[in-house]
């Protein structure tokens, strides 16, 4: 099947918004065109709400003077919050991370955002992170006690972890790193070495446990 | 060489996993270096979740057993089995980094379906030294030039690339766009041109000619280590017309 040539046969506004759509991440030309029809279909009022929504992240959105989080604000919510224990700090990747976090509802200390992770392939490297601003925040708050680094489990979010090790360890501040092991809900037949290896080092006492 | 064919819908090849990319919600595209397909682009699909049995075979450096189905426009990884997590080298931030420069530039030399087995298995042999190394300058510069050879750019150094001749010992001139060694009096200082050292000169032979067990019981200087960094890095530079990304890293780890 021959694929169709959007600027042959759609109008140049529609061609643009497919073009728009496509560059989000997973979407391809055929979900494009199925998104624009849809927004051509849509109530006026409904798709000037939609595009308001649009301009409005972008100028509405800052990043929180203390963690670097997305905020509308100077100062986010989850920093201003005096019920949060401050002098814990979780360091993620990104601010998805932090809901996810958040979520399990047993922590809560305050957070730091790099917005990415070390990855010299693609040009980033520790300049690139928002890890001077994790340094000035240490050297601002007393406070601090811990930094637990959760950055991924993967090369590039362990390169990051153990940069942030190196730079902090003149800090007089208790650094962890998330514990890794097997997920809740899978088979040990599945795991793979590292994993296996690594909630192998990492057990724990079971009578300490159910104490 | 072309892998697909109407008949044939998998294979199976040993691998070692030089970049992935997510891809949606829970996909990722991984970047396999294979001894018979050259490079391969694979989606794998939902290894982003915690509870994928894929997802810990699948991370940047592991060897692993790859079973990939082709597909018409990108190929699916299907299954994946780790051999070597290169466990030693994720310890050690200075081998991780070490492996991000070398990852990059196998990456870089290396054809999408096109096979070089000696690229793989230069590759194994620097990953499996990298794991006790104490000279790591040197395996690096080791590994440039044997990368080279591999991908069919080995620079001249015995003749001038200008008269044809064979070239006295002594100093003499590194030409970047010609690849190789040029006669002292061919320097200008407005071509892309670098005086190298006899000595330099002498070093680099011996890294062309020799394997890594031999090379590392040489004692050669710092000083005649970073004069081949320099052209070494230069050529490729001119080679791929890009900087290698790595290197800033690379740097700012060795450096510390």
């Amino acid at each position: 099947m021959v694929p169709l040539n959007n600027s042959q046969f759609f109008l140049t506004s529609l061609n643009r918004l497919i073009e728009s759509f496509r560059r989000l991440p997973g979407v391809g030309p055929k979900t494009a065109q199925r998104l624009a029809f849809y927004i051509l279909k849509m109530q006026e009022e409904d798709v000037r709400e939609f595009s308001d929504s649009l301009t409005d992240l972008k100028s509405q959105i800052l990043y929180c003077n203390i963690c670097q989080n997305i905020s509308e604000k100077l100062t986010c919510e989850m920093c201003v919050d005096k019920t949060r224990d401050d002098s814990l700090v979780c360091v993620v990747e990104d601010p998805m991370d932090i809901y996810v976090l958040d979520k399990a509802g047993i922590y809560n200390g305050t957070f730091h955002v790099l917005h990415g992770s070390i990855s010299p392939s693609r040009g980033i490297g520790p300049e690139e992170l928002r890890i001077k601003q994790l340094l000035e925040r240490i050297k601002k708050n007393i406070n601090i006690k811990e930094i637990i680094i959760a950055t991924n489990l993967n090369l590039e979010g362990e390169a990051t972890a153990m940069y942030l090790q190196q730079i902090l360890s003149h800090e007089n501040i208790k650094i962890t790193r998330l514990a890794r092991g097997l997920p809740s809900g899978s088979d040990i037949e599945y795991a793979d070495q590292t994993t296996i290896s690594h909630a192998l080092n990492s057990r724990v006492d079971i009578n300490e446990n159910i104490k | 060489m072309k892998i697909s064919n109407k008949k044939k819908k998998y294979f199976q090849t040993e691998s070692i996993v030089l970049n992935l990319f997510n891809l949606g919600e829970a996909d990722r595209i991984v970047t396999l270096l294979t001894p018979n397909y050259g490079i391969i682009r694979a989606v794998a699909k939902g290894v982003r979740k915690p509870n994928s049995r894929m997802g810990g075979h699948l991370d940047i450096l592991n060897k692993i057993n790859s079973y990939v189905r082709i597909g018409e426009n990108l190929n699916n990884l299907s299954q994946a089995d780790t051999i070597d997590s290169y466990s030693e080298i994720k310890q050690n931030l200075k081998k991780i980094s070490l492996c991000f420069y070398i990852l990059e530039l196998s990456e870089k030399f290396s054809v999408e379906n096109d096979p070089n087995n000696n690229i793989y298995q230069l590759l194994e042999e620097v990953l499996e030294s990298i794991k006790s190394v104490e000279n790591d300058e040197l395996l690096i510069r080791w590994f440039e030039i044997k990368l080279l050879i591999s991908a069919g750019f080995l620079p001249e150094l015995y003749n001038c690339l200008v008269s044809g001749k064979k070239l006295k010992e002594g100093d003499h001139v590194f030409s970047f766009e010609e690849g190789g060694l040029i006669d002292y009096h061919y320097y200008s200082e407005s071509l892309n041109h670098s005086i190298i050292l006899k000595k330099t000169i002498k070093a680099t032979r011996f890294l062309v000619d020799n394997n890594w067990s031999d090379v590392n019981k040489l004692n050669i200087s710092q000083k005649t280590i970073n004069d081949i960094k320099i052209i070494m890095q230069r050529y490729i530079r001119t080679l791929i017309n890009s900087r290698v990304n790595s290197e800033t890293f690379l740097s700012l780890i060795h450096n510390n």
